[in-house]
């Protein structure tokens, strides 16, 4: 689903011009749960905005699925990212303004989908994660485990095919995060393609596989389970 | 204390510097308007104010109504003023103004004889200088108008016959006659003076001999006459309304012969429901406050347009003041992490508030003192636009600069005193947690976003009716066509050969027509009193009439393609001295039903009776400020009445009457080698009648554009905040798949609904404000519709693309940095 060769980033401030990504490649099969580990500024969440196709690459290949996407203009990222991607951070970025309902609707509105439809369908992910009884609440009116299931919601919603999570645990403590950890184990078993960044063995353990990162370069893969179609 | 409020207001202003620009320019721009509204104002203010005792003195009006004609006019008859220093004792002394007929003036210098043609030498008394102190640079008040022969010139005028000499005791001779005068006093110039009346030489009232001539009459109304009381008369509020009541009963007594002689006794003339009221207007309300007292000699503005610009200028101020408010409340969330941290450490709410005044304060002064510097800047451009000779200093005259001091607190006060309220109230912890955001704010602040843009749109709507007005009575129809029509003044030089030069000129291959006449359109006519005659068949007609005229030639109608209605015009074939052509006006005020071949007799003649002999369709004589009046023509042969003037008017075919005019002035030249060929082109008279207004509705234009850029200064502002408070939300938006037309529309839509509310709002306001400033105007225009249409739209139009700019500028921002930020 997704190959990366040579990928590149680099980040040029006044004096100093970081090598974020240097010369990265890896592949990423559909359904496969893969998570991202290393120090903190190997380039991880640079990666991730990569992946995401909210950020470019200053060098190598980026196919996804097939098709080159590197060099793609902002108008053709959006579409793609809107039908294929969700995206669940660490810290959960939700809109404080709308309620919990309203943050999941966001991206059915963006991809077109019509208003009945689209509240039976934010409806029946909201009782999956099992937040339906929070649905007119605000995000501040939510801890941070129930923040996050919602952001998770707002991520599957649209049923991408690749859910992209920049340490979704994060900012929670380990009983939510657990919590966070099933729903994403779930989702992939039902077949979607997940790449975690993460800090934690732990939660790398649900992973299919370890793509472990030191300055912008794949050092390490474990393989922890078989991933097979 | 107040050093260190200063301090930190500094380094706020330096820190958010959008709004601070945003604000210090609406404040600039502000208190720029508001100065120079404000020097408006007081120039306007000032006039007349420098005359020594101009408490003292006053104008005599006439308040009268002879059967349909009724007026109101600064002047009086000429005998008047000696009759009231006669029978009041309050009224100490008396001058009068008299305005003759243009006329040449000549000098004899080294360099062979100088002559130009003078259109504003006034007629006064020997006092006139004593009473009315006009600044004197040479010679003495009290005596230098004493001898007949006297002339008293301004600096300009001696500069422009004597060059570097010195004018005093210098001779000039006056009109064809070439009657010497000898110059006895010199006047300081006189444009940048305020005054009502300004001329450019006085010479001795006795000169003219109509003036004596009329020294029976009480009906006719030549000369303008200033009275002065007595020192206490004056003090006392009482006086003016005691004299006034004595008026009518020495009117009576000093009238009754004038009026026995026009064939209208008195007494009967009351009775008839006419009046011949005298009425005394202080001198300094002469400028601003006399309404519909007309006057030709006096500059005479209407105080309406002060509390316009005084309304204008009050707005402008309060639209900067609102933006402050607007984006300092809108700043509120991120200050008030400042704010908490402030109150947890123990200031109290009244030190806060200081601070947020302190720094409106700050923000104000450093406005103003680019206001001041745009004022020095914009001073020569406004000056030329309004028409005025304002100096830049006089900003330090007359205590403006303590209002201005004031502005500058109030506004600081205005601007400072709700943010202060509303930043101060935050109760600390919920201010730390973050809870607070500046949407809590937001209802007050679209109120006052619409409240701006009603303004902005009342004025829109506003200068565009105006400018509809302005082209609309410029391009209505005089009844006759004003294209390609020039005219020759100081025809009347010509004596004999007059008409011979007409026909010469009327031969010209380039020139379709030509004729003779004693005035022309613009250039004032001669009103009287006459009496329609009664026959059996023809009773139910007015008894008398007072009719302007002129006298002209047999070519007069033609040449000005004035609509013949009912009989003829004058004709070589007739003899029609006795012959008399009225316009419409006339002819129904008079009421006969069947015009042609009735008579009319002149009592201020020698009671001849004219036959009407055509009625012509209306005309207008001046601009179309004036309705149209009853209006006559004699013939030049009739020799009804003598006004010692004559032009010739000549219509002409080709486009560019460069060629001609050299021509024509060659052949003027060999008829008259004495006086200079003077000429102007209708059109342009006309169009100066229109000047003032175009003075002010250009400065209206000005004002307008000014308040919708501050407020469309506060919108970007506004959007800029938003934006960038919602910075993390677009972030969000953009990666769940919004595209960048959605998110504008996003930032957009709010605003612009508020500025749609404002149009719906600003509409019926203007509407009924215009209709009211369109009363004034004899013939107006219906408000059209599409006016508020394209306000509406335009006003729509700049908040988009001001919106816009801020929202595009947002939502093409790449959503990583945005989102990395948290
Ligand atoms: N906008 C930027 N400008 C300059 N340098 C940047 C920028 N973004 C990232 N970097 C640099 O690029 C490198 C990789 O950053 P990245 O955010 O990908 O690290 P990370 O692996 O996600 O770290 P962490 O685990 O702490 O989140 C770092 O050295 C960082 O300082
Ligand atoms: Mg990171």
């Amino acid at each position: 689903m997704i190959k990366i060769k040579d990928l590149e980033k680099y980040y040029a401030t006044e004096d100093v011009k970081t090598i974020a990504l240097n010369k990265l490649s890896f592949e990423v099969k559909e359904g496969e749960f893969v998570a991202v580990m290393g120090p903190s500024g190997c380039g991880k969440s640079t990666l991730l905005n990569i992946l995401g196709l909210l950020d470019d690459p200053d060098g190598g290949s980026f196919l996804f699925n097939g098709t080159e996407v590197a060099g793609y203009n902002e108008r053709k990222r959006a579409n793609l990212r809107k039908h294929n991607l969700g995206f669940v951070f660490q810290s959960f970025n939700l809109i404080d303004e709308l309620t919990v309902f309203e943050n999941v609707e966001l991206p059915l509105i963006y991809t077109g989908v019509k208003p009945a439809e689209r509240k039976q369908r934010v409806e029946e992910v909201l009782e999956k994660m099992g937040i339906m009884h929070r649905r007119k609440h605000f995000p501040q009116q939510l801890s941070g485990g129930q923040q996050q299931r919602v952001a998770v919601a707002r991520a599957v919603v649209n049923h991408p095919k690749l859910i992209l999570a920049d340490e979704p645990t994060g900012n929670l403590d380990s009983s939510n995060g657990n919590d966070v950890m099933d729903l994403l184990t779930e989702l992939n078993s039902a077949g979607t393609t997940i790449i975690m960044v993460t800090h934690s063995e732990h939660d790398a353990k649900y992973s299919h596989r370890i793509i472990r990162m030191l300055d912008g370069q794949k050092v390490t893969e474990n393989i922890l389970s078989e991933f097979t179609h | 204390m107040l050093k260190n409020y200063f301090k930190i207001a500094w380094r706020n202003i330096l820190k958010y510097r959008v709004n601070s620009l945003i604000n210090i320019l609406g404040l600039a721009i502000g208190l720029t308007c508001v100065i120079l509204i404000g020097l408006y104002i007081q120039d306007e203010l000032s006039y007349d104010t420098f005359f020594k005792d101009s408490d003292q003195i006053y104008r005599v009006n006439i308040d009268g109504k002879m059967g349909d004609n009724a007026f109101y006019a600064g002047y009086t008859p000429p005998p008047a003023g000696a009759a009231l220093v006669e029978n009041f004792p309050e009224i100490e002394s008396f001058t009068r103004i008299y305005r003759p007929n243009a006329d040449v003036v000549e000098a004899k210098t080294e360099n062979g004889e100088l002559v130009f043609n003078e259109t504003n030498i006034y007629a006064v008394d020997a006092n006139f200088l004593e009473l009315l102190s006009y600044p004197l640079a040479q010679g003495d008040p009290t005596t230098c108008l004493k001898a007949v022969n006297s002339a008293v010139v301004t600096h300009q005028i001696a500069k422009k016959y004597f060059g570097e000499t010195n004018p005093i005791g210098q001779t000039l001779f006056y009109g064809s006659e070439k009657q010497p005068l000898k110059v006895t006093g010199v006047l300081e110039d006189l444009t940048s003076l305020p005054a009502t009346v300004k001329f450019d030489m006085l010479m001795p009232v006795e000169n003219f001999g109509d003036v004596a001539y009329f020294n029976w009459s009480w009906v006719w109304l030549n000369v303008a006459t200033y009275v002065k009381l007595t020192d206490q008369a004056a003090k006392d509020p009482n006086t003016l309304a005691r004299l006034e009541s004595k008026f009518p009963d020495m009117v009576k007594t000093q009238a009754a012969g004038a009026f026995d002689r026009i064939g209208q006794p008195y007494e009967q003339f009351l009775k008839n429901g006419n009046h011949w009221d005298l009425h005394l207007q202080p001198l300094t309300d002469i400028h601003l406050r006399s309404g519909e007292i007309v006057s030709a000699i006096s500059d005479q503005g209407d105080i309406q347009n002060l509390y316009i610009f005084g309304l204008i200028a009050f707005f402008i101020i309060l639209l900067a003041c609102v933006n402050f408010t607007n984006l300092a409340t809108a700043q509120a969330g991120k200050r008030n992490k400042e704010i908490g941290i402030r109150k947890v450490l123990g200031s109290p709410r009244s030190q806060l508030m200081k601070l947020f005044l302190a720094e409106a304060l700050l923000y104000t002064l450093i406005a103003a003192g680019f206001a001041v510097l745009l004022v020095f800047l914009l001073l020569p451009f406004f000056n030329s636009l309004s028409g005025k000779t304002i100096f830049f200093t006089d900003i330090f005259n007359n205590g403006i600069w303590i209002i201005l001091i004031g502005l500058i607190l109030l506004t600081g006060f205005l601007a400072g005193i709700y943010p202060a309220f509303f930043l101060s109230s935050f109760k600390p912890v919920a201010v730390l947690k973050g809870g607070l955001t500046a949407t809590k704010n937001g209802f007050l602040r679209n109120g006052l976003v619409v409240f701006q843009f009603v303004i902005a749109i009342v004025m829109v709507i506003s200068t565009l009716i105006v400018f509809i007005q302005l082209r609309y009575i410029q391009q209505r129809d005089l009844g006759y066509d004003k294209e390609n029509i020039l005219v020759i003044s100081n025809t009347e030089t010509l004596r004999k050969s007059e008409d011979f030069f007409r026909q010469e000129l009327a031969a010209m291959p380039q020139v379709k027509a030509a004729t003779s006449s004693t005035s022309i359109f613009t250039k004032g006519s001669f009103g009287d009193f006459y009496l329609p005659q009664t026959n059996e068949a023809n009773h139910a007609v007015a008894k008398d009439i007072v009719l302007e005229s002129y006298l002209v030639d047999d070519h007069f109608i033609s040449t000005l393609d004035l609509q013949i209605i009912h009989g003829r015009g004058f004709d070589a074939r007739f003899n029609d001295s006795l012959s008399i052509v009225l316009n419409e006006a006339a002819a129904k005020q008079i009421g006969w039903v069947n015009p042609v071949g009735q008579k009319i007799r002149y009592p201020g003649g020698n009671m001849e009776d004219y036959t009407v002999i055509g009625v012509v369709k209306d005309f207008n004589l001046q601009s179309l400020h004036q309705s149209i009046q009853p209006f006559a023509l004699f013939s030049n042969t009739s020799k009804s009445y003598d006004t010692g003037t004559s032009f010739i008017t000549v219509k002409y075919k080709s486009a560019d009457p460069k060629e001609l005019l050299s021509s024509i002035e060659n052949k003027w030249k060999r008829y008259q080698q004495d006086v200079p060929f003077q000429y102007s082109f209708l059109e342009d008279d006309l169009n100066a009648a229109y000047r003032s207004d175009q003075q002010l509705a250009k400065l209206y234009g000005i004002f307008t554009s000014l308040s919708i850029f501050i407020a469309c200064l506060g919108l970007f502002g506004l959007v800029a905040f938003t934006a960038q408070q919602r910075t993390k939300e677009i972030g969000i938006r953009k990666v769940l798949g919004a595209n960048v037309a959605e998110i504008v529309k996003l930032l957009s839509t709010d605003f612009l609904r508020l500025v749609l509310i404002a149009v719906i709002v600003a509409s019926p306001i203007a509407w009924l404000a215009m209709n009211q400033w369109l009363q004034d105007f004899a013939y107006r225009i219906d408000i059209p519709w599409w006016v508020f249409v394209v306000a509406g739209t335009s006003a729509l139009a700049i908040a988009i693309i001001t919106v816009s700019i801020q929202a595009v500028k947002a939502a093409i921002a790449n959503p990583v940095k945005s989102l990395r930020m948290e």
